[in-house]
């Protein structure tokens, strides 16, 4: 898993933008369906997260708003922005390509 | 306290250094709404609270980075300060320059008895000055916050505070070095000594005026 998450962190914001290309999403949300994704495998530090949340909006790749829930607390929702949708196909192409570059190396 | 409520203390704690403003509690509130959405989740999957609140806290991480973008921003351009500061250099140089070179067409004019002439280039020339002088602190940038903070806040309201009070300094002293003038200007050609006295009086209406309308724009 140590290994993984090295490798995983520097995608830690495409898969954010990759969870948020179907419906606006907070946190909590979020975290989960990566780890209901990879079947418990892998999970976000919190920091982690808000971190790149915070980094993808100052980049104009998110817009957050707060939820109205009518019960217990209030949830800041995410959602991705064209940009965003741009960054994340420019971003996944990338990734095409050194994962077969480095699947011809190793 | 409930494992909900040692959460928020838990969350509270690690974001002592974090500076105090909207963006820091908005961040904090986000955290702990979603640490407790958590929690919740994780008691109703069938853990004890004590357990789920050791998995909450331990799932937080570092949060040295997440602090630090919250500090993360920069006070005025230090060119633009630059820039400014040669500016009213050039305007109050340019604006004092022009009090002294009234005196000139005044004293020249008077040697031909034309001493409404003289007056009125003087007046023109000071006119000029005080607009140029006003202008400068008018147009004064004023400090912007760069961080929604309480300390911002205040060093914008007493940025604010300065401001106004040099504009009110500045244009008293005209009004009293204008007063003074005229009292010795026409009084040296009138001897309309008993009558001109009058005019300190009138520069301290105008004072007041000035005070009062600065008063209204706030």
């Amino acid at each position: 898993m140590s290994i993984a998450s090295d490798l995983i962190r520097g995608h830690t914001e495409t898969i954010i933008l990759s969870h948020l290309l179907d419906r606006d999403s907070y946190g909590y949300q979020t975290n989960k369906s990566i780890q209901e994704k990879t079947g418990g495998r892998y999970e976000l530090k919190e920091a982690t997260l808000y971190g790149a949340f915070r980094r993808l909006e100052q980049n104009g790749c998110i817009k957050s708003y707060w939820g109205d829930e009518e019960t217990g607390a209030r949830r800041r929702y995410y959602s991705i922005t064209g940009l965003g949708r741009a960054v994340y196909e420019e971003n996944k192409r990338e990734w095409q390509d050194a994962k077969e570059l480095i699947d011809t190396l190793i | 306290m409930s494992a909900a409520q040692r959460i928020r203390v838990h969350v509270e704690e690690l974001f002592l250094s974090a500076p105090k403003s909207h963006r820091t509690i908005e961040l904090k509130e986000e955290l702990i709404a979603n640490l407790q959405d958590k929690l919740a989740d994780l008691v109703a999957g069938g853990r004890d609270e004590e357990t789920a609140y050791d998995i909450v806290i331990s799932s937080i991480g570092d949060v040295d980075e997440l602090i630090f973008s919250l500090q993360e921003q920069f006070i005025l351009d230090p060119e633009v300060i630059e820039l400014r500061r040669g500016r009213t250099a050039k305007f109050i140089s340019i604006g004092v320059g022009m009090y002294v070179f009234g005196f000139v067409p005044f004293f020249l004019l008077l040697s031909y008895r034309e001493v409404l002439a003289g007056l009125a280039c003087m007046f023109l020339c000071w006119g000029i000055a005080t607009s140029l002088i006003v202008y400068n602190a008018l147009s004064r940038p004023k400090y912007s916050k760069t961080q929604d903070s309480i300390v911002e806040d205040f060093k914008e309201y007493t940025s604010v505070k300065k401001n106004d009070k040099q504009l009110r300094k500045s244009l008293n002293s005209i009004v009293w070095t204008t007063a003074t003038f005229i009292f010795l200007g026409l009084g040296l050609v009138t001897r309309a000594w008993g009558v001109l006295w009058l005019i300190f009086i009138l520069a301290a209406v105008v004072e007041k005026i000035i005070a009062l309308s600065l008063i209204k724009e706030e």
